[in-house]
């Protein structure tokens, strides 16, 4: 490990500044305590190969249906684990299977998934506003009707 | 059970949900004792994450008690104390073997960009996350670190996503020491990560956003230098603080809601004609000297961005990208949480019952009363301060 650097002073700083800082460095006294790569834990970030703790792999797959598509990778085997939250349902979820048909390299693919988002919240927000607006609505219409 | 839930953009609801139950055999379930608000929470939150579904639980950053285990769950017993790295990973792939957890191939089908993550949409594979009072958690034995007795709930809540992303962008900086470190954005990850860069030998340390209560924070915390970028033109003045040429490394640490370019935001949030702004990347880019490091933590959405990359080129610069394997930090945060070198709790301004979720998110959104961090107690057990 290389000597600890020259470290510049909060006056330096003041004085190289293109402009006046805010306030002058404060280190704090344990300063430099992983400057040693070798107590950086993702260094080297690939690492030579070792299974986790407790690791039984491969893992059995998981029963049940997922709530989450595969993207348009032909070849690409179904991962043995998967979330099963929210599975989907209606029109969004047609525009997301739509959108899984394709691979995560098409921007299309993306731009349809954010389709069926919007879909999804306007259908919600649908469903929740319709049962009372639209009775108000047509309530409305026949009393104008009624007063014409 | 309660758990937060998915509304549509901008409206998130506390409502009542079926409990998780054990779906694989190496599953275990956990009572949720802290569960963090992110700030890449609000990038779902905005709708700006694809395929992000009504009903869907928010949250990748809890710690929990372990209540029921799968039959081939090892190395927890139930009514284990622990804190869950925020992706899913098997233990057992190409590269978990290799270390980078953050790209097991073991749990998300949707996309190959990522693994799987508690509460991070369905195209992070789909997982309930923990802003609830149980979660589901696969492959518990790997995945879950115990708790050590003298650590408190929410000094190892920001462990699971926040300190351990900040800790890794500083490492992406390839910090030899003596460096100057620029870092975007005062949110908890650009906290961490101007902690982080002191602890490899940074000689300076600057941190920069738009919100000045946040800079006040990181000066008062952490003793680094602040500019506000609203005051001044940034790269300009990063420039004239180091010697005409730009600093030695700067951490992204702001993603893809950043401020600083009304067309960015513009094309990439509101029209969504590119996955969110860039800016902070360009800002990096421009104030980077040439031959130095950009670390980039904060989080983008696909398919992509306006992104100067002529410049970054011509600068001769690299660029080192990936979410945090948070798994392998977790022992070395856990000694510097133990030695006394820092309390991540500070970083909770706001601590909140699991019902009052959606203000939270507002608060944080907005940055209103000096919210820096948002912390979740489900359950009300975690040791409060």
């Amino acid at each position: 490990m290389d000597p600890t650097p020259r470290v510049i002073t909060p006056d330096e700083v003041q004085r190289k500044s293109g402009y006046q800082s805010v306030g002058p460095p404060k280190r704090p006294p344990w300063w430099g305590i992983d400057r040693d790569p070798a107590r950086r834990p993702g260094v080297p970030r690939m690492r030579q190969p070792q299974p986790w703790p407790n690791t039984r792999f491969p893992p059995e797959r998981q029963p049940g249906t997922p709530a989450v598509f595969k993207h348009g990778r032909p070849n690409k085997p179904f991962p043995p684990v998967f979330g099963t939250s929210c599975p989907p349902r209606g029109l969004s979820g047609a525009i997301r299977s739509v959108a899984y048909g394709l691979p995560d390299h098409y921007p299309t693919h993306w731009l349809l998934l954010l389709l069926g988002d919007r879909i999804e919240s306007w259908g919600t927000r649908a469903r929740r506003i319709l049962p009372v607006a639209l009775p108000v609505a047509i309530l409305g219409f026949l009393v104008r009707r009624a007063l014409a | 059970m309660k758990a937060l839930t998915y509304d549509g953009p901008y409206r998130v609801k506390v409502r009542n949900k079926p409990e998780p139950r054990i779906e694989h055999p190496q599953d275990g379930i956990v009572r949720v004792t802290a569960a963090a608000i992110c700030g890449s929470d609000l990038h779902l939150l905005h709708g700006l994450i694809p395929d992000t579904r009504i009903g869907f639980t928010f949250g990748h950053e809890f710690t929990g008690v372990v209540e029921e285990l799968g039959p081939e769950a090892q190395g927890v017993r139930k009514g284990d104390r622990v804190m869950l790295p925020f992706q899913i990973f098997c233990g057992g792939c190409y590269f978990c073997t290799r270390g980078l957890t953050s790209c097991c191939e073991s749990t998300n089908p949707a996309t190959d960009a990522g693994t799987g993550i508690y509460g991070y949409s369905h195209t992070m594979g789909g997982y309930d996350g923990g802003q609830a009072e149980y979660v589901r958690v696969p492959f518990i034995g790997v995945d879950a670190e115990k708790i050590p007795d003298d650590v408190e709930d929410l000094d190892a809540l920001p462990i699971t996503d926040a300190f351990a992303t900040g800790y890794q962008a500083a490492e992406m900086c390839e910090l030899k020491g003596g460096e100057t470190v620029l870092v975007l954005g005062c949110g908890p990850v650009g906290l961490f990560s101007m902690w982080s860069a002191w602890a490899m030998g940074a000689e300076r340390v600057i941190a920069v956003d738009h919100v000045d209560y946040r800079l006040e924070f990181a000066r008062n915390w952490l003793g680094v230098e602040t500019l506000n970028f609203r005051d001044i033109d940034l790269v300009t003045t990063i420039k004239g603080m180091t010697d005409d040429r730009g600093a030695d490394a700067t951490v992204d640490a702001v993603g893809l809601e950043a401020a600083g370019s009304p067309v960015h935001r513009a094309l990439g949030i509101y029209l969504k004609l590119e996955a969110g702004s860039p800016q902070a990347l360009n800002f990096a880019i421009h104030a980077t000297r040439k031959g130095g490091t950009i670390s980039v933590i904060g989080a983008y959405g696909p398919p992509y961005n306006g992104v100067d990359i002529g410049t970054y080129m011509n600068k001769a610069q690299r660029m080192n990208t990936g979410q945090a394997s948070v798994k392998r930090y977790m022992p070395r945060l856990l000694e510097h949480v133990q030695a006394g070198r820092i309390r991540p709790q500070q970083v909770f301004t706001h601590r909140l019952p699991l019902d009052r979720a959606p203000e939270g998110y507002r608060m944080f959104a907005q940055k209103r009363d000096g919210c820096v961090k948002v912390a979740l107690l489900p359950d009300g057990s975690a040791t409060l301060h």
